[in-house]
């Protein structure tokens, strides 16, 4: 048992324990009473090795590949990284080995994704007032008997009657992270929060300051483009029309 | 235009139009409305293709975001690679924050 594990350089804990990157040394740990970034453990016997720089080649590409699916930005992505592996060496502690690694660093990543949009909807919001306005009426018959209507060349196209092939492609995730790119930054970020983050929608008009009826217009905006991205980028515009 | 069309063409007149079936099939995903809006809406989508194709396609959307977001719980290989010049920056600055 390893009683003097706390501090020190990158991989002591490792040292101490006398064992490899990624094993397990037996060390008793007891978890703090505020585990923030804590995987919401008791008492243990064992932990795994941690080092920020294993995690960084471990973990480097998939952390900023979810990073980079959510905040769309090279920096933003590497900035929520490094605040991720440091938050995560500065909790090591609390780390109590109840769930693996890569998924307690998942859970720090998206505390700091969140942080970030919160930011960058904040710092925006002169940027895209319109939030989609201007798709607004696109494809609709703008006047006279039809007003409202779906103009018939311009409404949705047929995609296929397989959803779940469909799914299965990597490369509608690509498109995806396109069409998410390409919309104004409010409306990508409520998107993100909402249907990729699961955050309950109070919780997102808390975290934006706004209110629920904003929050579901602006969502239906943001499908609305995100649909419409997706049908000329993946379904080629007019097939199946 | 045959009867089945006509018959179609008079009904759409008397429907909510697509726009407001629209912004309602998106706001269902968050709430369940009304009967009489529900009964509104499916009478709309019994004559419009559009919209029913507009229906599916936000379950497809909204499937698609969160197999997405899922991702990293699966073996499959991460979709973007760290450029070495990043990873290098972020192992020096763990560094000098862990000094």
């Amino acid at each position: 048992m390893v009683a003097a594990r706390r501090g020190g350089s990158w991989g002591r804990a490792c040292l101490l324990a006398g064992c490899a990157a990624g094993e397990t040394a037996h060390i008793a740990v007891v978890t703090p009473d505020s585990p923030e970034e804590s995987d919401h453990g008791g008492q243990r016997d064992a932990e795994p090795c941690l080092d920020p720089g294993r995690w960084l080649e471990q973990y480097g590409d998939l952390l900023y590949s979810v990073a980079y699916l959510r905040l769309h930005d090279r920096a933003a992505a590497e900035d929520a990284l490094q605040e991720t592996l440091l938050a995560a060496w500065r909790s090591r502690h609390r780390f109590a080995g109840l769930s693996s690694e890569k998924t307690w660093l998942v859970g720090i990543l998206k505390r700091k994704i969140v942080d970030q949009l919160r930011r960058k909807f904040r710092e925006c919001p002169l940027e895209d007032p319109p939030d989609g306005e201007d798709i607004e009426d696109a494809g609709y018959y703008p006047s006279g008997r039809w007003k409202g209507h779906w103009i018939p060349d311009e409404g949705p196209a047929e995609w296929g009657d397989n959803p779940d092939a469909i799914l299965e492609r990597r490369e509608l995730r690509e498109t995806l992270e396109q069409c998410l790119a390409s919309l104004p930054a409010r409306l990508s970020t409520v998107f993100v929060l909402y249907e990729m983050e699961d955050m309950p929608a109070e919780d997102i008009c808390r975290e934006l300051g706004i209110t629920p009826t904003n929050l579901w217009v602006m969502l239906h905006r943001a499908r609305k483009k995100l649909r419409l991205c997706l049908e000329q980028r993946w379904f080629g515009g007019d097939a199946g029309r | 235009m045959d009867i089945k069309q006509r018959i179609i063409v008079w009904l759409a007149q008397y429907v909510a139009p697509c726009q407001v079936i629209a912004h309602r099939l998106s706001t269902e995903l968050e709430s369940k409305p009304g009967w009489r809006e529900r009964l509104s809406t499916r009478m709309h989508l019994s004559i419009c293709v559009w919209c029913r194709r507009y229906k599916h396609q936000l379950a497809l959307i909204k499937s698609a975001a969160q197999l997405a977001a899922s991702d990293q719980a699966s073996d499959s290989p991460p979709l973007h690679r760290l450029p070495d010049e990043s990873k290098d920056r972020i192992r020096r600055a763990l560094r000098d924050a862990e000094q």
